[in-house]
């Protein structure tokens, strides 16, 4: 009790510093200039279909401005894969389920969705230089089709040596594709495809490129992440 | 083309690489680490002679990404202080994963290797990067893959070990991001010279500029292992696989370390008087960890403790920052702890290999039955004494003098109090290490000569911590270097944005 | 409806409370079930509630009443497309953001697993080392 008192105690303090700090930042107010050079978001939004060819603003952000950044979050992401299969691996008990088949529903549901799960997974990576979205969310969309199959037959197993080796050598192309710009332009991630008209499918230079290797990567993964949390029937 | 971005890029690219290697063959993955080390070091060293030249002696390239001129892209800062860590952080990794080559890691071992690429991976971009939110990334490449090999035991023990440190890695770095938020809010930019400007000019409100403060040391603080925030160390250092303890103590914490003094002096600046912030959390940590360990019996926890006093001891010295001396005895400090500590962590390894009990008395006479691993553990701890001859002794003896002389008396008489209360504790466990005659158990425990690569690793560290303390020239340019560009903001604002 | 909708979104109907505040309220209501619940997993669950309330208001510095989405098409090429979007910046770090976070959390439950295989427990006042 005491201890829980002690708690909203010092909860009611950090609310209020952190508070007093966001009231000072006004919301939804213009993005100005703060100082000599120009505000980021501004300078991005002015420039992206001139220095990279892209129209949408976050993709070439994540991509080509801040590009370093999303090499650093699918290693996240690898590393989550990575480290979790590395902690669940062997010791895990596989408990037995009560062995309730999946209702008619989900798997003949599954039949017709797996397959529009993959295509629209791969439509949100192919356009996502064009589109709202990209590489994470269409990973994430293939990923949730694989879901769909292992709620639907309880005795799916996606290839694990197969995953691992996708795994790997997406992110050693997402690796290589710095290194050639490195060697090419002299900078790491450098953008040395051409950019194209602005709004074709084929344009912004590596962004589509990085972004279908993104969406296999992050697939592969999250695919991988769910079959390891799963918990399967049968005793191996 | 040899560019500080390697560093990052080759071992990300052998990261990803291990499970091929392993399809060729099952002992290539072991090799790996090795090998991408042994390269990164080498790209290092190759780069070195490019930061001494120019006029005032040192000089800081900016390397750009994607070709995007900062501050409207990320870019990488290659300064004495940055090159310095980096260089902390490549040799005892390189040390570690010579210890590898005789060490049966966890199963799965693929991913134990790939995990260990990647926390050194994720340490060195934290000390090269120039922009804040990758920054934050790359602590969170390290802290999460610390997690996993934390747990990776997969002993209940380890696992509750791997919880803690989750649970206050994560909160620290959530709480760096909202930080980062703060900071983004107000001044609309992510480069850390641009910040530096901006907040030098007042445009930040000091509201905010306390709170972010506040958000930093708290958030960094969680690998720095400083005082209220250490919690997880002495149960991970007891539960992780010996390469990764070493990992721990000599990449991890000073990654943490190096953002905290980057974010604190370069971005916050020193006139705000965060200094007197890092004086009290400095000497806390140090005195709280010293005390704590006297009373272990677990060797691992032991050093553990005596690492959590050991980086108070460089707080302490960075909140000296009004004189150079105490800045530069922090920084030599950062460097002795990691190689010090790095080195006694695989030591003990070896003398507890093939027997797994660390406490003093079942290791009592170890000196006896395995002399040479012995003896190196021995100039690791004499180094972390600070007797002369060692490393150790000059960082310690510039901290104090340092401390004296801007002032700050009695953290210096604190500080020295500590150091005694270290002479006790270290003193008992020679005692027990030399003095006694060892159990049947340890001398039929795995034997030395079995352990080759990892004695030249650590006889590796060895060597640098007797070289820089006979001849500490070696690396006090690194130092100076380092200090200068930590506190002089201008010089680092005007190599990174250009003149103004 | 799309002036239904902009009248509702307007200042005088939602202050700039409302997003900040929920951000401070998840943040805080995170911290509360981290500091006080017993059980591993509401803990974690309350480590994902106090990364969305840092989520929600790194995404809300970014907003400017009135503004579109960062995706230019020829009108907003025509003139100065910065005066008519929000901030793309703070959209792409959150995205960043939300992966780590999505990381963080894959890590937290495999070790509660582990734990809960080990100890058969998930109440952390029965488990001896995780009591500080």
């Amino acid at each position: 009790m005491i201890r829980r008192l002690f708690v909203l105690v010092l909860l009611i303090i950090i609310g209020y510093f952190l508070g007093t700090a966001m009231a000072s930042i006004p919301f939804g107010a213009e993005k100005v200039d703060v100082g000599p050079y120009r505000s980021v978001g501004n300078y991005y939004v002015d420039n992206t279909v001139q220095e990279t060819g892209g129209v949408n603003a976050v993709t070439s952000i994540v991509v080509l401005y801040r590009g370093f950044d999303t090499l650093g979050e699918v290693t996240v992401l690898f590393l989550a894969a990575t480290g979790l299969a590395a902690i669940l691996a062997l010791t895990r008990e596989r408990r037995k389920l009560k062995k309730e088949k999946p209702s008619l529903i989900m798997r003949v549901g599954t039949d017709y969705l797996f397959p529009a799960a993959i295509v629209l997974g791969s439509y949100v990576f192919l356009h996502g230089h064009l589109t709202p979205g990209g590489g994470f969310p269409g990973g994430v969309i293939i990923a949730s089709g694989f879901l769909m199959l292992f709620l639907a037959q309880w005795r799916y197993k996606v290839d694990e040596l197969g995953l691992k080796i996708i795994e790997s050598l997406a992110g050693m192309t997402y690796v290589t594709i710095g290194l050639i710009g490195l060697f090419k332009l002299g900078t790491f991630l450098g953008n040395f495809l051409g950019k194209g008209t602005p709004g074709a499918l084929l344009s912004a230079g590596i962004i589509p490129v990085i972004y279908i290797v993104i969406g296999i990567k992050v697939g592969s993964e999250m695919t991988g992440l769910l079959q390891n949390l799963r918990e399967t029937t049968e005793n191996e | 083309m040899v560019s500080p971005i390697l560093l990052i890029a080759i071992p990300l690219f052998m990261a990803f690489s291990v499970p091929i290697w392993g399809l060729i063959s099952k002992k290539l993955p072991k090799l790996v680490p090795f090998f991408t080390f042994a390269i990164t070091t080498a790209i290092l060293v190759s780069l070195l002679p490019t930061l001494f030249s120019g006029q005032q002696g040192f000089n800081l390239t900016s390397v750009t990404i994607a070709g995007i001129k900062p501050p409207y892209g990320i870019n990488l800062t290659f300064g004495p202080a940055s090159a310095f860590f980096a260089l902390i952080i490549q040799l005892v990794a390189l040390a570690a994963s010579l210890y590898l080559f005789e060490y049966e890691p966890p199963e799965p071992a693929e991913k134990f290797y790939m995990l260990f690429i990647l926390v050194v991976l994720g340490a060195t971009g934290m000390v090269l990067t120039g922009d804040i939110f990758n920054m934050f990334v790359f602590l969170e490449i390290t802290s999460i893959s610390s997690y996993a090999l934390t747990a990776i035991n997969k002993t209940g023990h380890s696992a509750e070990a791997g919880f803690k440190y989750l649970l206050l890695g994560s909160l620290g770095s959530t709480l760096f991001l909202l930080g980062i938020a703060l900071l983004y809010g107000s001044l609309r930019t992510l480069n850390m010279a641009q910040l530096s400007l901006y907040i030098h000019q007042g445009h930040l409100d000091p509201k905010v500029l306390m709170a972010v403060v506040v958000l930093f040391i708290v958030g960094l603080g969680v690998e720095a292992e400083l005082l209220p925030l250490n919690g997880w160390v002495p149960d991970a250092y007891e539960a992780a696989p010996i390469p990764v303890v070493s990992i721990l103590s000599g990449v991890v914490a000073k990654a943490g370390l190096y953002a905290l003094a980057r974010v604190l002096y370069t971005i916050i600046g020193i006139e705000t008087g965060v200094l007197n912030l890092l004086l009290i959390f400095g000497i806390l940590t140090l005195l709280s960890g010293e005390l704590s360990a006297l009373r272990q019996k677990d060797i691992r926890r032991l050093l553990a403790y005596s690492s959590i006093g050991q980086m108070g001891l460089i707080i302490l010295a960075l909140g000296g920052g009004n004189s150079p001396m105490a800045m530069v005895g922090g920084l030599f400090q950062a460097f002795n702890h990691a190689i010090a500590k790095g080195l006694m962590f695989l030591a003990l390894g070896i003398m507890a290999a093939g027997f797994n009990k660390w406490d003093m008395e079942s290791l009592a006479g170890v000196g006896k039955a395995k002399p040479y691993t012995t003896f190196l553990f021995t100039i690791g701890l004499l180094s972390t004494l600070g007797l002369p001859l060692f490393s150790g002794f000059w960082s310690k003896f510039l901290i104090i003098f340092g401390l004296v002389h801007s002032g700050q008396v009695v953290y210096a008489a604190l500080a020295l109090i500590g150091s005694v209360i270290e002479v006790v504790y270290f003193a008992r466990l020679l005692g027990y290490l030399y003095g006694k005659d060892p159990s049947e158990e340890l001398l039929n425990s795995t034997l030395e000569s079995k352990k080759g690569f990892a004695l030249l690793g650590m006889t590796f560290l060895a060597a640098f911590v007797i070289l820089i303390g006979v001849y500490p020239d070696f690396i006090t340019n690194f130092i100076l270097g380092g200090t200068a560009e930590l506190v002089y903001k201008s010089f680092y604002i005007s190599s990174i944005l250009g003149g103004i | 409806m799309s002036e239904a909708i902009k009248t509702f979104f307007s200042p005088s109907v939602l202050g700039p409370e409302i997003f900040y505040g929920s951000s401070v309220a998840l943040f805080l209501i995170g911290l509360y079930m981290v500091l006080v619940k017993k059980n591993l997993v509401k803990i974690a669950i309350g480590l994902t509630f106090i990364e969305s309330g840092v989520n929600l208001f790194l995404i809300s510095i970014g907003y400017v009443w009135g503004k579109t989405a960062p995706i230019l098409n020829k009108t907003l090429m025509m003139g100065t497309p910065s005066k008519e979007v929000v901030d793309p910046v703070p959209q792409a770090l959150v995205l960043t953001a939300i992966v780590i976070g999505v990381a963080v959390t894959a890590m937290a439950l495999s070790i509660v697993i582990v734990i809960h295989d080990k100890y058969g427990t998930l109440n952390i006042s029965k488990i001896k080392e995780l009591k500080w």
